[in-house]
């Protein structure tokens, strides 16, 4: 099963490519079994609860296709509780980088998720001035909960986030668009296990994530574990 | 200096830059040499240009010149990771056997994959009895570099680039010990930068004080004047 941990529906940078016609378009073309889906519209509009309501809808409607991720606002933890529990979402989604909080404000929202036994993803691209402390302390602080470093693409920041998910066992790798090179370090110095694939579409066509991988010299058993395995155990589908 | 009424400053000199790092620490001893009571000279080291050569000018300015400290590297300029085993780690080396610390430029994330906070803390880590200064309290990455100096006792910042509210946060987790008055003068201007951590808010006099000038003296060995 190929599973897609991070895709986007409603971008208010794409909308069109992002509506969610589209995005099941996107999946069908590119044989995506089922994907992590959660939408920033609602974040861009401060209408945190509105977008996570619209995620809990689109899951209910495409039970086999979708797993709910909420976005959260950590001045709004109630919300985590709600999403998850009410909504069913599978994880949480933090932009440090957009939403403009800080580390205290991450661990308040990391409490809440490992209590409830739900990963966290957090975006860290563009890495603003704390976003790799927010990774490395969450996953230090709540060491039974899977703590993705999302978006995690640029060539600039990858070879940071080897050191530090050298560092700590629940520490993940989400990856797009990433630098071959830095793929296969990925893989041979952490372990295909710690690799998830989250493609970020419609930014970038899952197929050439999932391409990419398969053209990579690991074994098939890895390039499953990246494409899809490891999402399945991490997001408990 | 005269006119911010700074008394001694750490210098180098940046033809490493332009690819002379020989020239570069002539010229920095002669500054030391012309004013020894005013500046200390700090090696630069080019370990891609042949490491043996590179130790052997660290202990050469370190030992026979008085320089107090290696650096500033620039991981950066010279496509290296901060934590590269086969360049950086020689140079720990005879850092920890000369008994000087290391000053590294920590970079902007925008242009620069070899400086981040966490190469430097994974050299921190490999290198505990090495005393490191992450520069510009990490630039764009202030708060990354907190909390890495935070999980590594071997490691100080310095603060020239740092927004207030950065400089304020590191005293704050850090405590004003781990935190170094620095400049980048010429980039900066000296009285700017003074003022900039005078005006720092909530800090006391005493912390002030080891930020503009204790915690050097102590690290690089100078008597209080």
């Amino acid at each position: 099963m190929i599973v897609d941990s991070n895709v986007i529906v409603n971008h208010p940078t794409y909308p069109e490519e992002s509506a969610l016609e589209s995005i099941i378009n996107i999946l069908d073309e590119d044989r995506v079994d089922k994907a992590g889906i959660s939408t920033l519209k609602p974040m861009a509009d401060y209408q945190y609860k509105d977008g996570n309501s619209f995620i809990g809808e689109v899951v209910k409607k495409y039970p086999k296709r979708f797993f709910g991720l909420a976005v959260i606002n950590p001045f709004d933890l109630d919300e985590t509780d709600r999403s998850i529990k009410d909504l069913g979402m599978k994880g949480v989604k933090l932009y440090p980088n957009y939403q403009w909080f800080y580390l205290d404000d991450a661990l308040k929202v990391g409490e809440r998720a490992s209590k409830m036994r739900v990963p966290i993803n957090v975006n860290v691209d563009p890495p603003r001035p704390s976003c790799f402390a927010q990774c490395g302390e969450l996953a230090m602080r709540f060491p039974e909960t899977e703590i993705i470093m999302g978006t995690i693409w640029s060539v600039h920041l990858w070879p940071e986030a080897l050191v530090l998910a050298k560092k700590f066992k629940n520490l993940y790798l989400e990856i797009g668009p990433v630098a071959s090179v830095f793929l296969k370090q990925a893989v041979k110095k952490l372990g295909a296990h710690r690799v998830v694939l989250g493609s970020g579409a419609p930014v970038m066509r899952p197929r050439a994530v999932i391409d990419h991988v398969n053209m990579l010299d690991i074994t098939r058993e890895e390039k499953d574990l990246v494409l899809g395995g490891n999402a399945e155990s991490i997001f408990k589908l | 200096m005269d006119q911010c009424g700074i008394d001694m400053s750490v210098i180098g000199a940046l033809q490493w830059l332009a690819g002379y790092p020989a020239q570069a620490n002539v010229a920095t001893a002669k500054a030391v040499e012309k004013y020894p009571n005013r500046f200390m000279g700090t090696v630069y080291v080019h370990p891609q240009g042949g490491i043996d050569k590179a130790l052997e000018e660290a202990e050469r300015y370190v030992r026979q010149l008085g320089f107090k400290a290696i650096g500033e590297i620039h991981p950066a300029t010279e496509f290296t990771p901060a934590n590269s085993e086969r360049y950086y780690y020689p140079v720990m080396e005879k850092a920890i056997e000369l008994k000087v610390p290391v000053h590294i430029h920590c970079g902007d994330p925008a242009t620069d994959p070899f400086s981040g906070p966490m190469l430097i803390g994974d050299l921190a880590e490999r290198f505990p009895e090495a005393r490191i200064i992450l520069g510009h309290l990490g630039h764009r990455r202030w708060y990354d570099a907190i909390w890495t100096v935070k999980n590594h006792d071997n490691l100080l910042v310095d603060t020239s680039f740092a927004q207030t509210s950065a400089l304020v946060k590191a005293v704050q987790v850090l405590g004003a010990e781990r935190v170094l008055f620095g400049t980048d003068t010429p980039v900066n201007n000296p009285a700017a930068m003074l003022s900039h951590v005078r005006g720092a808010y909530g800090l006391t006099e005493e912390q002030k004080s080891l930020i503009l000038g204790k915690n050097a003296a102590k690290l690089l060995g100078l008597k209080e004047r």
